[in-house]
């Protein structure tokens, strides 16, 4: 019999412990396992497609991968691009087959974005006109300097994920520049978010180095030269608080 | 009348370009970093992509999610499609959004949880599994569909059924022969 696990023992337990505990109590892979019934719609060797039993629509449908992954960053290129094309199959079969007028394709990456469980899923949800849900938009300005701030940083970051050098990440310098008051409440900075900033600065460099041989145009097609490092657990396990 | 994405696709600058796709800062973001990936070619909905497009927009959206998780101070990321009019669709070239989030932010993308009936439940589950059946899936590999067997289903699904009426067909036809 599992002992009853303590406030105090949860504390100590590193990202890792959790995670595989979260798996051990996770409904869904109960689910893949065939422990816990479900109404299957399809299935393979990477995913199973299942109805909620609390839907937003009629029709809408869970795409989980079989293998435990909390979020979608964790997922590797070879299972996330094969699910992407399930998404495809299945917007395809609601459309058809409940005649729905349009399917809104939604994943949630932590609980300030909505994820209810901590196993990855990509949600299918058919819709109709009138149907009373709200996958809207809101749409705010910000100013275009804040943008291009923005702009390199997420390209920086994502050159370095793809493995590519370009004219452009070349030109900035591995230090920082000064973030301006309006841009860093523009990233919705805390009061913690000097001490991650250090964290990440070390990290960035610390990759910089690692990398950086090949000078890959930009148009390179996605090679997994980075698919070997693995996202920040840390920030990750903190997203279900 | 020009298509808006594809005038962005020409004249914004790029988070990321391949020769398929690109990722764009959205004009009016609904959070900081909300980032688009649109594909090149003038798609409207995302049933008219081929799979293996689909397949590499998977890994470039999952890239893209990475690195605003890692170079931004957020609690979460969404992914939304608005596929078709009826989900909100605006502009009809598709499009992926990518929108950082941070709780009470007011981007919303909930839902009310609904009760249905198991007469309703049971009704979608097997329209959907009719559909499956029918439609091709992945072209890439073919991977083994599984004989799904569900005590909730009302009738035992059969791989194969095609294979035999085929081939009582062909002995039909030889029966024929004098």
């Amino acid at each position: 019999m599992q002992k009853q696990l303590t406030e105090e023992d949860l504390k100590n337990m590193s990202p890792e412990e959790i995670a595989k505990l979260q798996q051990q109590n996770c409904i869904f892979c109960k689910i893949i396992s065939g422990e816990v019934a479900s109404k299957k719609i399809y299935e393979d060797e990477k995913c199973l497609a299942i109805l909620d039993i609390n839907p937003a629509n009629p029709g809408h449908i869970l795409l989980l991968t079989k293998k435990h992954f909390q979020v979608m960053p964790q997922v590797p290129d070879k299972i996330i691009s094969h699910l992407f094309s399930n998404v495809k199959f299945l917007s395809k079969c609601a459309l058809k087959g409940i005649q729905a007028e349009g399917t809104n394709i939604v994943v949630a990456n932590g609980m300030a974005a909505g994820q209810k469980a901590p196993h990855f899923m990509i949600h299918i949800i058919p819709r109709k006109e009138g149907d009373g849900l709200d996958f809207d938009l809101k749409k705010t300005q910000i100013p275009e300097k804040n943008q291009e701030i923005l702009r390199k940083k997420i390209r920086q970051k994502t050159n370095e994920l793809f493995g590519i050098v370009d004219k452009e990440s070349a030109n900035l310098n591995s230090k920082p520049a000064k973030i301006e008051q309006k841009v860093v409440d523009a990233e919705f900075t805390e009061k913690q978010s000097t001490d991650k900033k250090k964290t990440e600065e070390k990290q960035d460099s610390q990759e910089k180095q690692s990398e950086g041989k090949s000078s890959k145009q930009q148009k390179a097609s996605s090679k997994t030269s980075a698919e070997g490092k693995k996202p920040n657990l840390d920030k990750i396990s903190g997203l279900f608080g | 009348m020009s298509c808006q994405a594809c005038d962005w696709i020409e004249k914004s600058k790029k988070i990321y370009e391949d020769d398929k796709l690109v990722a764009i800062l959205a004009k009016q973001p609904a959070n900081p970093g909300h980032t688009i990936v649109i594909p090149k070619k003038h798609y409207t909905i995302l049933e008219q992509i081929p799979d293996k497009e689909v397949q590499h927009h998977g890994i470039v959206i999952n890239k893209i999610t990475r690195a605003i998780f890692e170079s931004m101070n957020i609690q979460g990321v969404s992914v939304l499609m608005q596929n078709g009019i009826a989900a909100h669709q605006k502009i009809p070239h598709f499009m992926t959004h990518i929108i950082p989030r941070m709780e009470n932010d007011d981007v919303g993308l909930v839902w009310q949880p609904r009760q249905l009936s198991e007469e309703e439940m049971s009704t979608v589950e097997l329209q959907l599994n009719e559909q499956t059946k029918k439609i091709e899936t992945v072209d890439a590999k073919p991977l083994t569909k599984v004989n799904i067997d569900n005590g909730s289903s009302h009738k035992k699904q059969k791989v194969g059924n095609n294979q035999s009426d085929e081939i009582n067909y062909l002995i039909k036809q030889l029966e024929r022969i004098p």
